[in-house]
């Protein structure tokens, strides 16, 4: 059977080098397509389109957690603040790796943000108590944590603009609980 | 005078890497593999620990069968890699996953190994390559001589060689990632943008070095695609485009996959380059093993 194979592969091995050569070409040109058409990083997906957009070092993520009393507090989840590091090491074992992993889960968010991704994320997020240090003191919605429809998460990304020596921050992707239907 | 490659000390190294052909691209691949698999934090432990000995074996294998039996499974290891961190891997992942798979198919045709493996270099390398300066060409972003001039004024490129003629270059530097550092820690609403400071002359080598890039990944694109006819000026010019990305970034993974890719696409018209291939990424490695890099390129 094994041997067969190989003899079968063997023979037909021009041809798929050239099958090959497609699935390798189709799969650049559908990483370019999503790269034009959704936040993706040119430098992710396998579509070689490194050293032409901005890295996802120039990316940051935020969170906007709205409150009962119309407040909003604003939590910078990745590059990771000194204030969450030390939350994060002072919370135990299991607290501590919950809150890594949402870090972990905010450095993901930069290469390629979408909402297949961030609706189980901000479904984590609405299990989190925040300390006021982080929140300002804004009252979450339902008492001790945030509803889904009160989080928003957010991707900016900074740019450099050559002409006028530059650099310029823009959001690019945005989603709140309340969209995925929690 | 000997020839460089004739002398006592290099002469089993180079008649072995000329005339061995698939088992050098077996070992170059099973290196490349190997300092892949241990530098990336993403790769999963299991992997770590298994791979290495399949590739220890890889190496050793001398019958079709084994060589093809290995490499699906080094491969599949690839695979599940590229599968599992799809939006998360360096492109050089999905690279050396490609690579496996011609090399599996190549070796799987006996005989005609070293010209099925030239035939999927050449169609990787002008896949990729054109591509890629599609993507170049339809990014506003590159072509404004933003990308490039941003890594200027970071001191990602040449900050070693630029403070030679402007003192105060590496101070500067560090100002400006302040800043954009600053700019991405700042409450959305408190402020959009930063002013960087960057020399006038250092725009205009930006927009100069941003176009040479671009003609430079056509002249390769066409020596490949012309490769009957150049001989070994093809191999020259896959050999400057590497040289002239180490110099401005640490890519040393990345650039090994083109140089096996190169060492691949050799016949015997042009095996004298063979030898170059394999200093070129061992070199590469080393120095990716060792964490090193000439400091003149900062």
């Amino acid at each position: 059977m094994l041997d067969k194979s190989i003899e079968w592969i063997g023979r037909r091995s021009f041809g798929l080098v050239l099958i090959l050569a497609l699935v390798v070409a189709g799969n650049v040109l559908w990483q370019i397509y999503l790269h034009k058409t959704t936040p993706l990083l040119a430098w992710k997906g396998g579509g070689f389109g490194m050293y032409t957009e901005p890295h996802a070092e120039d990316r940051g993520v935020w969170l906007r957690l709205k409150g009962a009393d119309d407040g909003e507090a604003l939590v910078q989840l990745w590059p990771e603040t000194a204030e969450y590091a030390s939350w994060r090491d002072m919370a135990g074992v299991r607290g501590g790796a919950y809150l890594d992993g949402l870090t972990r889960s905010a450095e993901r968010l930069l290469f390629y943000p979408r909402d297949s991704v961030s609706d189980p994320f901000i479904t984590r997020l609405a299990r989190v108590r925040w300390p006021d240090t982080l929140i300002d003191g804004v009252t979450p919605s339902d008492g001790n944590v945030f509803a889904p429809s009160t989080i928003s998460v957010e991707v900016y990304e900074n740019r450099y603009n050559q002409a006028e020596t530059m650099v310029t921050r823009s959001l690019v992707y945005r989603r709140t609980g309340v969209e995925a239907g929690q | 005078m000997t020839p460089f490659r004739e002398r006592p000390i290099l002469q089993p190294l180079s008649r072995f890497v000329s005339e061995e052909h698939i088992r050098t691209l077996l070992i170059l691949f099973s290196a490349i593999v190997f300092v892949f698999f241990t530098t990336k934090e993403y790769i999963p432990f299991a992997a770590r620990l298994v791979v290495p000995f399949l590739l220890i074996l890889l190496m050793t294998a001398g019958e079709v069968k084994q060589r093809v039996v290995l490499l699906f499974c080094v491969v599949l290891g690839l695979g599940l890699n590229v599968w599992a961190n799809y939006y998360v891997i360096a492109n050089h992942g999905f690279m050396i996953t490609y690579i496996g798979i011609a090399l599996m198919i190549a070796c799987a045709s006996g005989a005609q190994a070293s010209a099925v493996i030239a035939r999927a270099a050449v169609l990787l390398i002008s896949i990729l390559m054109g591509l890629a300066l599609i993507q170049k060409l339809v990014s506003p972003h590159y072509m404004s001589g933003a990308l490039v001039g941003g890594y200027l004024a970071n001191g990602y490129m040449f900050k070693t060689l630029i403070s030679l003629f402007y003192s105060n270059w590496p101070e500067v530097v560090q100002q400006n990632l302040l800043a954009q550092k600053a700019l991405l820690s700042m409450p959305p609403g408190q402020g959009n943008s930063v002013p960087l400071t960057v020399p006038p002359y250092l725009q205009l080598l930006a927009i100069i070095l941003t176009y040479a890039a671009l003609f430079s990944q056509i002249a390769i694109e066409a020596c490949v695609l012309l490769r009957a006819r150049l001989g070994m000026w093809t191999h020259y010019a896959v050999m400057l485009f590497v040289l002239i990305i180490y110099s401005t970034r640490n890519e040393n993974v990345f650039l090994s996959m083109n140089l096996i890719l190169g060492y691949a696409m050799t016949d015997e018209h042009t095996k004298k380059a063979r030898l170059w291939y394999v200093m070129g990424i061992a070199y590469l490695l080393v120095m990716e093993m060792m964490g090193l890099r000439p400091g003149i390129f900062g």
